[in-house]
């Protein structure tokens, strides 16, 4: 497997810049050439509940900014399966936006085959 | 007693669950404690930020969730939580 930067995101979408900065890192990342790989964990798992109205906050939809992350070719996108449990979430890989659910053992394998971690 | 919820940690609510005469406000990210708050304390003390929630987009994620379902939370506008704030004496904010 060739080296990736893994950008782990653990924060709800909004009221906090975490969530965005972990976005913005890893466009950041892929455009001097580094293959990203976000794992979405913990409250980072809210980010990709489709149904987010982020307009009655005046901001801009994390669910569909995900969606816009191939088009900066990061395709790979994982989410904790244990922290959609935990919170008991409904989340489905439904085709907008491509992403894997992953058990506890794959999360740890992938933190592991990652060159560098950045954890927001 | 008011206690405005600004986080999703429920080990800083549960102190006060036992007191009837404390109601929550849960807003920014205490909105997504709401399904977990609803399993010890009665919907009647929990008063959530109608935006926050509907920002969250958890509103379909928990739509067979008896309490959230049926309406049994109240969903308060920015407004309301103001009145709110001027009505309870103390306030607490925990975030």
């Amino acid at each position: 497997m060739s080296a990736y930067l893994l950008i782990i995101s653990t924060q709800a979408p909004y009221h906090s810049s975490a969530a965005i900065d972990a976005f913005e890192a890893a466009l950041a990342a892929s455009n001097v050439g580094l293959q990203v790989k976000i794992l979405l964990e913990d409250d980072g798992v809210y980010q990709c509940v489709e149904s987010q109205q982020a307009e009655s906050i005046f901001h801009k939809n994390t669910y569909k900014k995900l969606c816009s992350l191939p088009l900066y070719d990061i395709e790979d996108i994982y989410v904790d399966k244990a922290s959609i449990d935990f919170r008991g979430l409904r989340i489905t890989n439904d085709g907008k936006l491509s992403y894997s659910i992953i058990n506890q053992d794959d999360v740890l394998l992938l933190k592991r085959a990652s060159q560098q971690i950045l954890v927001f | 007693m008011l206690i405005q919820v600004m986080c999703n940690k429920l080990d800083q609510v549960t102190a006060y669950i036992d007191d009837e005469s404390i109601h929550f406000v849960l807003l920014q990210n205490g909105v997504y404690l709401l399904p977990r708050l609803l399993t010890l304390v009665s919907p009647h003390r929990i008063k959530v930020l109608d935006v926050d929630w509907r920002a969250a987009g958890l509103d379909a994620q928990f739509n067979d969730h008896p309490a959230i379902n049926n309406k049994h939370v109240n969903y308060i506008s920015h407004t309301q939580w103001v009145v709110l704030c001027a009505e309870h004496t103390p306030v607490m904010t925990l975030q």
